[in-house]
């Protein structure tokens, strides 16, 4: 436990019960972003994740279509997942640029909906060679989140977040070429279960720092 | 339009052959709406004969059609006077005149016509028209009766005959001719061996039972339906019938089993559930449980059934049914559960029983992750809420606390909610209605905006924020967001005025009301007005129509409806606002109240003041401008469209006279204006008791007293214990007592009358002020009758209120209805003076002592702009976006303070 923001410091006890308890069904699904709705994005980022993002950046999502999603639980909005290609480096990558959940509705299957649908986009897209984000170095529960999902540590952006502390982040990338994705063939149902028998409780969120 | 008939006419009036036949193109072009080809027939007829007075009136009223008014009238006046006795130009005059809502003078002129020509039938199917639209059912059961006489053959004929006998109450008459008609179709050859009659004369039967019905003739009724059960297209409607007839005739269990399917058919209809508790005569608490358990059980995804159910149980049994009610909901995520139960909360004894079950919810919710509580080996295993069921509890308890005035806890729980779930549009609305109800309509309307972007697809939230910013007196700002959902290139306002959008326009008014633009107001409760006005002129269109196409029983529906259309609460509300208004400007002539609204110079220096009104002037000449150059492009937009559209369909709607605001503010007779409103508002809502109020004022100050007795005794007979009943009632004493009426006869019939209202002694009249005493003692811990009697203390005392105000400004919890509302019209009226001048300071510590008790309330507060605590406003996203309101700007705020009668000090 890092960075989690407790609402229930002071019962701590039922908490870890709770944690170990299974949570009765939700319905969770995504939905696009529009120009009706995006300040519900702008909301949710506010409250996930410490760096804010300026108009720009989301006047470029309006038009991002199956990269940019809204991740519902019960019909309320409780999650997003923003990406877009990078062509840098004579390569065609996915950069996901943020991935998270509102602190109340962690653990009920809505990262990983995020993150499947991403694959499923770059499998769509066919020549994507690889997935790749930064995660802030004392973020735990993101990397392990990652790692599930066939991510790994490539290097360290040092000074990536100006404003933050720690001000370093890791850079995380997940190969997409035949043999990688054979390899992967079988780790998210695996990563699944392994999610529901030891699972993370501090936020899955992916930080980005555009300004 | 039927030709003339040439023999009847005199010699100089009858055309040769080719202009005959030129009349007739001409009667085509016009009802083909041709108008030009019309007209230059008209030209080439009167180029020979320039007195032909048919072809005169043909010209009017195609003139008419293109909208050219005078000229056209001028025409049909010619044509009459050349030719009187042709029932062409009478027709034409009384179409003219039917097409400027005259429809009395209208009538006239096809009497006139008639008599020219007796049987026509154009005329007297027209006239029948009207007559029906001006309620003369005698004169349409005689134009009916004659149209029969003429073609005996047709359907409409017979239908049209039996009507205006059944709308006369006679159903044994129309009763006969609809089953005399009947018959003859029985002799109709079938269409289809399965399918006899077409859906029109299923409609036929139905009216026809309909009337049976209405007559009383239930058993007749029961038989007719059976037999013809098959003739009869619309199921739902026979079952209702019959059950209905059952149940008068008295064979409950036949009844029953039509309300059992019935139920099986539609299992949120809630009529059903009790007429089928009325059908089993079920009386018992229990055996009502048991039937509602067995109907829940056979439906348990039914929603009718469980809420009736809350609403009879009590107790132990209740406590189990709320819960697991409220629960699902919970779960499910309803954002209407408060709504849908919140006719138990006027059952006090089931207000603590929900209190206690949200409590447990909301600790076991947070202890254990369930509504239930759990012990230890549960604890492990059980399945936990997800977070919305959390959600939906704080939801509800927000509005659950709203509602019980405790707005410190709904605040409370609103907010955790909201740090929670941050996207959920739902909460930031529920957040604003608490700040409204707090009183702070700024900062609510602030936060309705914050709802609305975040979904700005959605309208219903962007009428509620419109709503808002209305009620924040922002009327610009209030158009502004209207304008996302009206047409694009029209202005909001003239938009929503043509779609009779009147929850807004009242809106409008009571905002520029509180604004003392008294003008603008009445505006927009004249524009009210004029809606309904509209919806009585609609119906015209459906007399021909709906006997054509068999309608029968939505029609006579119809015009019940249209006979009290004036009673709907929209027309109620824009009525009461106009007399209130109209009172006011009687009282405060708008001169005298520009000197009140200079009072806001008062506290200026000259020099500053001079600046101050510049400032003013120059607004206003720019907003002149602006309002111009609008018009000016309306204008030429319309006359671009006008230029493109083609010949045909060159009719032109009557176009309204526009209504000017200054012309209604400064009224010379605000009085009898006053009626224009009063007299519906009497007429069709006559249970409220505010409708008796007003007329009192308006006939008081008319010096009616007759009318004011009439006013007193109806609103005695609503509510005795009205604390404005009282005021009134010593108003009229003190009137009669110091202006004593001359008339005997009234006089002593005025004393008669007063007895029955206790304010006699043997034959005397009881002393005013020992009047008030008593009704003071009688009503000591209400704050509205203090109130009034405080109201009665300054009339009796008019040079010295210190004791009035003193008496009425006393705050103290144990008044009963010591509320924000209250409190807020005794201030209101206090600036107002309906007390007399006041000190300043004494209004100031009345002022002070309500902001004590409503800290957010925007009246109270010393400046409601300044006083803006930002902290509560919407996060603003400096990074992200311009920052939210607040808007201010646009409109100025009413803080009464600058605008009272002070006296300085």
């Amino acid at each position: 436990m890092t960075n989690t923001i407790d609402m229930n410091s002071n019962n701590n006890e039922s908490k870890e019960n709770r944690a170990k308890r299974k949570v009765k069904r939700v319905t969770i699904e995504l939905g696009d972003i529009t120009q009706h709705n995006l300040k519900q994005l702008k909301v949710l980022n506010r409250d996930v994740f410490p760096v804010a993002y300026n108009e720009k950046f989301y006047k470029d999502l309006l038009g991002a279509g199956e990269l940019c999603k809204l991740a519902y639980c019960n019909d309320i909005v409780v999650g997003a997942v923003c990406c877009r290609i990078d062509l840098s480096e004579n390569r065609r990558r996915l950069y996901i640029m943020t991935l998270g959940v509102l602190a109340k509705y962690r653990e009920l299957g809505l990262g990983t909906l995020m993150l499947e649908h991403v694959f499923k986009v770059c499998e769509r897209e066919g020549n994507i060679d690889s997935i790749y984000l930064h995660v802030q170095i004392n973020n735990e529960t993101a990397l392990s989140f990652y790692k599930k999902f066939g991510f790994q540590i490539i290097s360290t952006a040092v000074e990536y977040y100006r404003r933050l502390d720690p001000s370093d982040a890791y850079l995380l990338e997940r190969s997409l070429k035949k043999t990688a994705l054979n390899e992967q063939a079988t780790s998210p149902t695996t990563v699944a279960q392994q999610s529901s028998k030891k699972a993370p409780s501090v936020p899955l969120s992916t930080i980005t720092d555009v300004d | 339009m039927s030709s003339t008939n040439q023999s009847t006419q005199p010699a100089s009036q009858q055309l040769p052959t080719r202009e005959n036949s030129q009349f007739k193109k001409l009667v085509r072009f016009y009802e083909q709406k041709q108008y030009k080809k019309g007209l230059s027939c008209t030209k080439e007829i009167l180029k020979k004969f320039p007195n032909h007075g048919e072809t005169l009136a043909m010209k009017g009223l195609i003139l008419n059609s293109m909208g050219r008014k005078e000229e056209s009238l001028e025409n049909i006046r010619n044509g009459i006077k050349n030719n009187f006795t042709s029932h062409v130009v009478w027709h034409v005059y009384g179409l003219w005149q039917r097409s400027e809502r005259k429809y009395d003078e209208a009538i006239k002129a096809y009497k006139r016509a008639l008599q020219c020509e007796k049987d026509s039938l154009t005329i007297l199917r027209d006239l029948s028209l009207l007559q029906i639209q001006m309620r003369d059912l005698d004169g349409y059961k005689e134009t009916r009766h004659q149209l029969f006489n003429l073609k005996p053959g047709q359907r409409q004929s017979w239908v049209g005959f039996a009507m205006s006998y059944h709308l006369l109450g006679d159903y044994d008459m129309a009763q006969s001719v609809l089953e005399e008609f009947r018959k003859t179709q029985q002799d109709r050859p079938a269409l289809s061996p399965d399918k006899p009659f077409d859906i029109e004369h299923s409609e036929y039967l139905l009216y026809q039972n309909f009337v049976l019905r209405e007559s009383g003739q239930y058993e007749d009724a029961l038989r007719h339906i059976q037999v013809h059960e098959k003739d009869i297209y619309n199921k739902l409607t026979i079952a209702e019938i019959k059950y209905d007839l059952y149940m008068r005739l008295g064979t409950n269990d036949r009844a029953e089993t039509i309300l059992r399917d019935l139920i099986e058919r539609n299992t949120e209809n809630k009529k059903y559930y009790h007429m089928l508790e009325k059908c089993l005569q079920v009386t018992d608490i229990n055996d009502k449980t048991k039937l509602y358990e067995n109907l829940i059980e056979k439906y348990p995804r039914a929603d009718a059934p469980k809420q009736i159910t809350l609403h009879f149980l009590t107790g132990e049994s209740f406590a189990k049914a709320i819960g697991s009610y409220l629960q699902k909901g919970f779960q499910k995520g309803v954002p209407s559960l408060f709504q849908s139960v919140k006719s138990l909360y006027a059952t006090s004894e089931k207000v603590p029983i929900i209190d206690a079950l949200l409590r447990t919810y909301l600790s076991n919710l947070t202890k254990y992750g369930t509504f239930e509580t759990l012990s230890d080996t549960e604890n492990l295993t059980a399945e936990v809420e997800p977070a919305t069921s959390l959600l939906w509890l704080q939801y509800y308890l927000a509005q659950h606390y709203d509602y019980l005035g405790e707005i410190n806890k709904a605040f409370q729980y609103i907010n955790q909610a909201i740090c929670d779930t941050p996207t959920l549009v739902e909460l930031y609305m529920f957040k604003a209605k608490i700040f409204k109800h707090a009183g702070d309509y700024q900062t609510a309307a602030s936060w309705m905006d914050e709802a609305q972007s975040m979904d700005t697809a959605d309208r219903f939230v962007n009428c509620k924020c419109t709503k808002y910013f209305l009620r924040a007196n922002q009327i610009n700002t209030a158009l502004e967001i209207a304008g996302k959902f009206t047409r694009e290139n029209s202005s909001p306002a003239d938009y929503l005025r043509e779609m009779q959008c009147m929850w807004f326009e009242l809106g409008m008014a009571r905002a520029y009301r509180r604004l003392k633009r008294y003008g603008e107001a009445l505006k927009k409760c004249h524009e009210i007005d004029r809606h309904f006005q509209e919806f009585m002129d609609d119906q015209f269109d459906f007399h021909s129509y709906c006997l054509r196409k068999m309608v029968l029983c939505a029609y006579v529906d119809m015009l019940n409806l249209e006979d009290h259309i004036k009673g709907h609460r929209f027309f109620r509300q824009a009525a009461e606002i106009a007399v209130e208004i109209y009172i006011r400007l009687y009282d405060h002539p708008v001169s005298e109240q520009d000197d009140d609204t200079n009072n806001t110079l008062a506290n200026m220096s000259a020099a500053e003041a001079k600046k101050h009104k510049n400032k003013l002037r120059k607004q206003q000449l720019r907003e002149q401008q602006e309002k111009q150059k609008l018009m000016e492009a309306e204008r030429r937009k319309k006359e671009f469209q006008r230029s493109r559209n083609k010949e045909d369909a060159e009719e032109e709607k009557v176009k309204e006279e526009e209504i000017v605001a200054e012309k209604l503010e400064h009224c010379e007779k605000p009085l009898e204006e006053a009626m224009r409103f009063l007299q519906p508002l009497e007429d069709f809502s006559g249970n409220f008791i505010q409708t008796h109020y007003l007329g009192f004022e308006v006939y008081y100050r008319r010096k009616k007293h007759l009318l004011m007795l009439r006013c007193l005794k109806r609103m005695k007979k609503i509510d005795a214990n009205n604390a404005k009943l009282h005021s009134c009632l010593m108003k009229f004493l003190k009137l009669v007592e110091t202006e004593p009426i001359a008339d005997e006869r009234i006089r002593t019939l005025i004393e008669d009358e007063l007895k029955t209202f206790g304010v006699k002694q043997g034959d005397s009249t009881k002393n005013i002020e020992e009047l008030n005493e008593e009704f003071i003692k009688n009503h000591s811990n209400s704050l509205s009758h203090r109130a009034e009697a405080a109201k009665i203390m300054f009339l009796i005392n008019p040079t010295n209120n210190v004791k009035a105000i003193e008496f009425l400004t006393t705050l103290d919890s144990n008044f009963s209805d010591q509320n924000l509302k209250i409190c807020t019209s005794i201030y209101e009226d206090i600036q107002a003076g309906d007390y007399g001048l006041i000190e300043s300071s004494t209004l100031e510590k009345y002022r002070l002592e309500c902001n004590r008790h409503w800290p957010q309330a925007n009246l109270f507060q010393v400046n409601p702009t300044s006083t803006f605590d930002q902290s509560l406003l919407p996060p603003s996203y400096a990074s992200l976006s311009n920052p939210p309101p607040p808007y201010s700007s646009c409109d100025s705020q009413t803080n009464g303070n600058a605008t009272v009668l002070l006296k300085q000090n």
